[in-house]
């Protein structure tokens, strides 16, 4: 009987299901954070190197690879920080073993972290709100 | 929610292949995210655009235009109002998953991390 109401999109394929995109009629992501125990050994644990491995590049202050012999720049960290570490610099404490500059200078590398490169999911997983 | 960044132009790729494990709940389904460690609950339209994302070439990117096109064979696509994009909205969606880290952002002009007011 109500074959001729609101013809979708005039593209009523019957094969097609309908999507519903909008924000109002659905929720679309609840996130469900780990236990604090669970956290331990996940988003706090997560590694960021300083820089990727393998790449023997020194980060200057704006946290930018560089050769080696450029001045004023410093060498890689000697290990991965954890999420915890950079969550608590990120406050203003110094990343463990670093000086304030170069703590600093490795943070803003860790800021430039694409997707893709090592340590993003982790950096980004700090960002998160948390609610 | 502030700061879901996501102009129209943004392009996203699929994470790797394994990055993600998938359970489909009925309606909802069930995301784990391995480099995170985090578990996501998502909703329509979620699953699909995710399908959508890992069914493109390994490491292309789309943008929302360009999803809003690969998805439009396959469903009617139906929006909040009748008056609003579907390519808009369809880049607040991908832009959420973005921030999830659940899709990539591809962007050239980097700052892929949401930090707009």
């Amino acid at each position: 009987m109500d074959d001729n109401t609101e013809p979708k999109d005039t593209l009523g394929d019957a094969s097609r299901r309908t999507l519903l995109i909008g924000a109002v009629a659905t929720s679309a992501v609840v996130s469900i954070r780990p236990a604090l125990a669970q956290a331990a050994g996940s988003v706090l644990n997560c590694k960021i190197p300083v820089p990727e491995r393998g790449k023997g590049m020194f980060i200057d202050a704006t946290g930018t690879l560089v050769s080696p012999d450029t001045p004023g720049a410093f060498p890689p960290a000697p290990r991965d920080f954890t999420g915890e570490e950079v969550r608590q610099a990120l406050q203003g404490r110094n990343l463990p073993g670093a000086t304030r500059e170069q703590s600093r200078a490795y943070l803003n590398y860790i800021r430039k972290l694409q997707n893709g490169q090592s340590g993003f999911t982790c950096y980004a997983s700090l960002q998160m709100p948390r609610r | 929610m502030t700061g879901l960044s996501g102009p129209e132009s943004a392009r996203y790729a699929a994470l790797l292949p394994g990055e993600l494990k998938r359970v489909p709940l009925g309606a909802l389904e069930a995301i784990y995210h391995l480099p995170s460690g985090l578990t996501h609950l998502i909703a329509e339209p979620m699953p699909d655009l995710l399908n959508a994302m890992t069914a493109l070439a390994p490491g292309s990117a789309v943008t929302a235009l360009g999803l809003h096109a690969l998805i439009a064979d396959r469903f009617v696509i139906e929006g909040d109002a009748p008056d609003e994009s579907h390519e808009r909205v369809i880049g607040q969606r991908l832009a959420e998953l973005a921030e999830l880290g659940l899709v990539q952002i591809v962007h050239p002009k980097a700052a892929p991390i949401a930090q707009q007011a």
